[in-house]
């Protein structure tokens, strides 16, 4: 150890040349980041939902909708109808739409006496100009119910253009591509936005501008943080060069591989910000504590004590984050994984080669040491709490008893989320189009059932109608679409009724009717040997995807037979496939890190026992964390489920360096409770700071724009300090009766 | 400046402001011209086989049987695929178009302004099908001759319902039938392309092959006409309601 200590202090210059040379050209690749926000992007691909939801989309002409809607003026007049042509027109251009329906692009099917007519139900080239046939229109459209609620608002005020997206393109591309021509086109009303696509697009932009906005301010929080805490320039310089340079090589990296930046690894930098300055303090406070010496020996000498518990802290926060690579089926989360890990490894390597480095060019510059100081609060704080630990031992533990037991009962009540509206604060633009969307429409959210049988067979077309029955008996799919719509249309225009025929050659020649279409080619298979049923959902509660995703599955079991199978899928089935993949993260995720950070304790401590022991503070930050979602009402969601494994990965290096000190104390043959006192007077204050400065940082978060994140911030800060006060308060319970 | 100058110079003037008037009045011949081919039979009688091709190369075929006399009198009844057999569609004068659904034994009329809808699921307008109305509801302009072509534009006539905003034809420069054309939507956007082979027989050019690409859909159509005869008498009473009930 100690030959590795001098080595760095001799290559100094040659290390601080390279790491600046490596940081250039990090940074030169990180002008070619990119941002997916396109959460359902990260689904698996082998997953059936997944592939039939794609496998429509392209048989179909899109899975996915977006949804621009006009808002403010009465829809039946020529001005707002000639609109309605010119943004289908315009959306229908971009790239990534396949079809698009609104009020003129759609198929109507009339009967009067002994004609049909089958065509647009406004005829986009033939717009109605006088007012008897604008009411006429008015009335005939508001009373049919496959246009009214889904293409028109019941008052007549507002009205949809649905573009359907093409499987395996860029959504957000497609969304921002359709607001760039909406804000060409003058309109005196509203324009609002609906669906996934909108929400995604909005998370992009948050993207981009939030590292912008909470990165500076969680920079100066955290520096004033050690400001305090250490009191000089250098307890403030060393850990923020570290973090900043280590922020840098990752998001270098993430360039480099060619990966974007998602929501999850959006946060790296402000997690790195909290996280990487950990390391740096312990090795800045060590050289302090060590500085009654020559500086350069003071330098080895705490370098040498501290590069076994900063890299057995850095392993097991990379345990942490590697649970997730191991329990996550979600790639975002891997991903995020994969970049975190890389992140504190080089934050680590940076503490153990650029800081010493620094601080041996900082010695020779100035020969005078760090004069020493008079203990502050972060002296007397970890020295009040051994203390209470050692004489109000009943209290203490009583206190924790109760902390757990009240967090049990929070666990019971935890909820979990995945409605990607719910990420936006009240009055954003998603929000308000999900306002307009919901009080006046049928909602945006497609869920389509799979009809794989013959389509002129009466019994495949009814099979389909009684499952739109089905769907239409939830109160949040107040809509459906089919074949079997329009077939029962034309049996009703040829004089037979609003049913299916039941004979298959009536339906072949009302088929030869409908051939041509548009919209038959978004509701059944060129060969007609494949059909699909579409409805909207209009909630996507947890409850609702929950039941949707049960019965459905049962419905489309049960129903099928030999002549017909059926299939269900749709973004409600894809959110509840993201749900269970976020809660499987999160049960197999914890447990990794905690097996994971067990072991490794026990191997530190050399005791199995004492290692379980050892995680107990850990444990009971775990327990608080989840019983405050549970009372606070924070779901676990794509970001909040990250906050168990990270608190593990994090907090247990609190232990680690509380551990490793109380170890020197044993072999300088102290007995327990000096080892306890030297341990808090060498790491207590380390690990104050590190707290306080991890708080300072993540909770930066709270100014987030997205909901999540700042739910995340809160959490982490939260269970920082948790661990903290449990490592100081619990730890030292646990050790002594060792 | 000598008398043969300012002729030339007035006879150039005359060609540079008159030209498109000169070039629309040959371009109105040629368009007389081939109405006259394409009609110069009193009647036709032909087997008609649809081959319909989707984006993917999924195909779909019918097969019928068309009757049509004059300008304006067709019937198409349907003989295959079998469910679809018996189906006939009977197109008259003034855009009156019935319907014959055999399995509901009735007929409907289908409304006018259907007849820009696709007809059979093929990439052909009910409006395709009557090339004659390009004589009378289109005007046309010269707008290129090769040695081989000549190629009109085409635009409806003020008051004429059209679901075509222009359409560019190439016409054989010797026989003036048409051999491609380029068609475009009411908003100006390329819609269809219809590329004709003809054949002659017993005097007449006849279309013997039709493909029509529809751009918007993506979509093909293959029409072939086999077994075609020319004025075999057809009656007046082939073309009725009555008789496309009959099967």
């Amino acid at each position: 150890m100690n030959a590795i200590s001098e080595r760095i202090v001799r290559l100094r210059y040659q290390i601080i040349i390279m790491v600046t040379a490596i940081t250039i050209m990090m940074a030169y690749f990180m002008k070619d980041l990119e941002v997916n926000a396109d959460v359902m992007s990260y689904l698996l691909e082998e997953d059936a939902s997944v592939q039939l939801f794609n496998q429509i989309g392209e048989t179909y002409g899109g899975n996915d909708m977006v949804i621009v809607g006009l808002e403010g003026c009465d829809v039946f007049t020529y001005k707002m109808l000639a609109l309605v042509s010119q943004v289908t027109d315009s959306i229908r251009e971009v790239p990534g739409i396949g079809y698009v329906t609104s009020l003129t692009s759609t198929m109507d099917i009339r009967s009067a006496g002994n004609g049909i007519d089958i065509g647009p139900l406004v005829d986009e080239f033939n717009i109605p100009e006088d007012q008897k046939t604008l009411d006429s229109l008015r009335a005939y459209i508001l009373s049919n119910p496959f246009f009214s609620g889904k293409l028109v608002s019941e008052d007549a005020t507002a009205t949809l253009v649905i573009g359907r997206i093409l499987p395996n393109v860029n959504r957000v591309e497609v969304m921002e591509n359709i607001e760039k021509i909406m804000a060409g086109i003058p309109f005196e009303g509203t324009v609002f936005y609906g669906g996934v696509p909108v929400t995604l697009m909005e998370l992009n932009r948050i993207l981009i501008g939030e590292l912008l906005k909470i990165g500076p301010v969680a920079f100066m929080l955290i520096c004033l943080m050690l400001y305090a805490g250490f009191r000089n320039f250098r307890g403030v310089f060393l850990p923020m060069v570290t973090v900043v340079v280590s922020i840098i090589w990752t998001m270098g990296l993430i360039a480099l591989l060619g990966y974007q930046v998602t929501l999850l690894t959006n946060t790296i930098p402000i997690l790195l910000l909290a996280l990487g300055n950990d390391y740096a303090i312990h090795v800045v406070h060590a050289v302090m504590v060590e500085q009654k010496m020559n500086p350069y020996k003071a330098l080895q000498r705490a370098v040498r004590y501290i590069m076994v518990p900063v890299v057995l802290a850095s392993v097991t926060t990379m345990l942490g984050f590697f649970s997730f690579i191991a329990g996550s089926k979600l790639e975002m989360i891997r991903e995020f994984a994969m970049f975190s890990i890389a992140g504190v490894l080089f934050s680590v390597v940076l503490t153990i080669l650029l800081v010493p480095a620094l601080i041996a060019v900082m010695n020779k510059k100035s020969t005078v040491a760090v004069a020493p100081q008079k203990p502050n609060l972060f002296d007397v704080i970890p020295e009040k709490l051994l203390a209470l630990s050692f004489y109000n031992r009943k209290k203490l533990l009583a206190f924790w008893v109760l902390i757990v037991l009240i967090s049990v009962v929070g666990i019971t009540r935890i909820s979990r989320s995945v409605d990607f509206v719910d990420y936006f604060k009240p009055g954003s633009v998603v929000r308000q189009g999900d306002v307009v969307l919901s009080e006046k429409f049928y909602g945006s959210n497609p869920i389509y059932i799979r009809f794989s049988g013959d389509m002129h067979h009466p019994e495949v077309l009814n099979m389909m109608s009684d499952a739109q029955d089905y769907m239409r008996g939830f109160d949040y799919i107040p809509y459906t679409y089919s074949l079997a719509d329009l077939i029962k249309q034309l049996n009703h225009a040829m004089g037979e009724g609003m049913h299916i025929p039941d004979d298959s050659e009536k339906i072949a020649q009302l088929w030869f009717l409908l051939d041509g279409q548009e919209v038959m080619e978004q509701l059944v298979k060129y060969d007609l040997q494949e059909g699909i049923v579409q409805g909207f959902v209009t909630s996507t509660e947890m409850q609702v995807l929950s039941e949707i995703e049960t019965n459905f599955n049962a419905y489309v079991k049960s129903h099928s037979n030999e002549n017909c199978q059926m299939a269900v899928t749709g973004v409600p089935i894809l959110l509840k496939q993201l749900d269970e993949n976020i809660v499987n993260s999160q049960v197999r995720s914890l447990a990794i890190a905690v097996l994971c950070v067990i072991l490794l304790t026990s191997l530190l401590i050399g005791s199995a026992k004492s290692g379980l022991l050892a995680v107990f503070p850990i444990m009971v930050t775990l327990v608080a964390l989840f019983g405050l979602m549970g009372f606070a009402g924070v779901p676990i969601d794509v970001a909040t489920v990250l906050a168990g494994s990270v608190t593990i990965g994090i907090g247990i290096d609190f232990s680690i360096h509380f551990i490793s000190r109380f170890g020197e104390g044993k072999r300088m043959r102290l007995d327990a409770r000096e080892s306890l006192d030297r341990a808090i007077r060498t790491s207590g204050k380390s690990i104050i700071i590190s707290m306080l400065s991890i708080v300072s940082g993540v909770v930066m978060m709270v100014f987030s724009s997205l909901i999540p994140v700042q739910r995340l911030g809160l959490l982490l800060a939260f269970t920082m300090l948790v661990s903290g006060m449990a490592t100081l308060t619990l730890l030292p319970m646990v050790l002594i009766k060792r | 400046m000598s008398i043969r100058f300012y002729i030339t110079l007035l006879a150039t003037l005359l060609i540079l402001a008159g030209g498109n008037q000169l070039f629309a009045a040959d371009a109105g011949e040629i368009l007389i011209r081939m109405g006259d081919v394409l009609f110069a039979r009193q009647d036709q009688t032909s087997r008609v086989k649809m081959i319909l091709t989707d984006r993917n190369g999924n195909e779909r075929r019918r097969e019928a049987v068309a009757w049509q006399k004059g300008t304006n009198q067709h019937l198409f009844r349907f003989t295959a695929p079998a469910r679809e057999a018996g189906i006939a569609l009977l197109s008259l004068p003034d855009d009156v178009i019935y319907l014959y659904m055999p399995a509901y034994g009735r007929e409907r009329r289908v409304a006018s302004h259907m007849k820009s809808q696709s007809f059979a699921g093929t990439d052909l307008s009910y409006e395709d099908l009557e090339i004659q109305k390009y004589t009378e509801d289109f005007s046309a302009l010269l707008i290129e001759q090769t040695e081989t072509h000549y190629v009109l534009e085409l635009t409806p006539r003020p008051g004429v319902q059209s679901g075509y905003s222009r359409i560019i034809a190439f016409v054989n420069a010797e026989h003036y039938y048409p051999e491609t054309m380029k068609t475009f939507d009411r908003k100006g956007r390329e819609f269809k392309v219809i590329e004709y082979l003809f054949e002659k027989k017993d005097d007449y050019w006849y279309a013997r092959e039709v493909f029509i690409t529809n751009l918007s859909r993506d979509h093909k159509t293959r029409v072939v006409f086999d077994d075609v005869r020319f004025d075999t008498g057809l009656e007046d009473e082939i073309f009725t309601i009555r008789n496309l009930m009959w099967q």
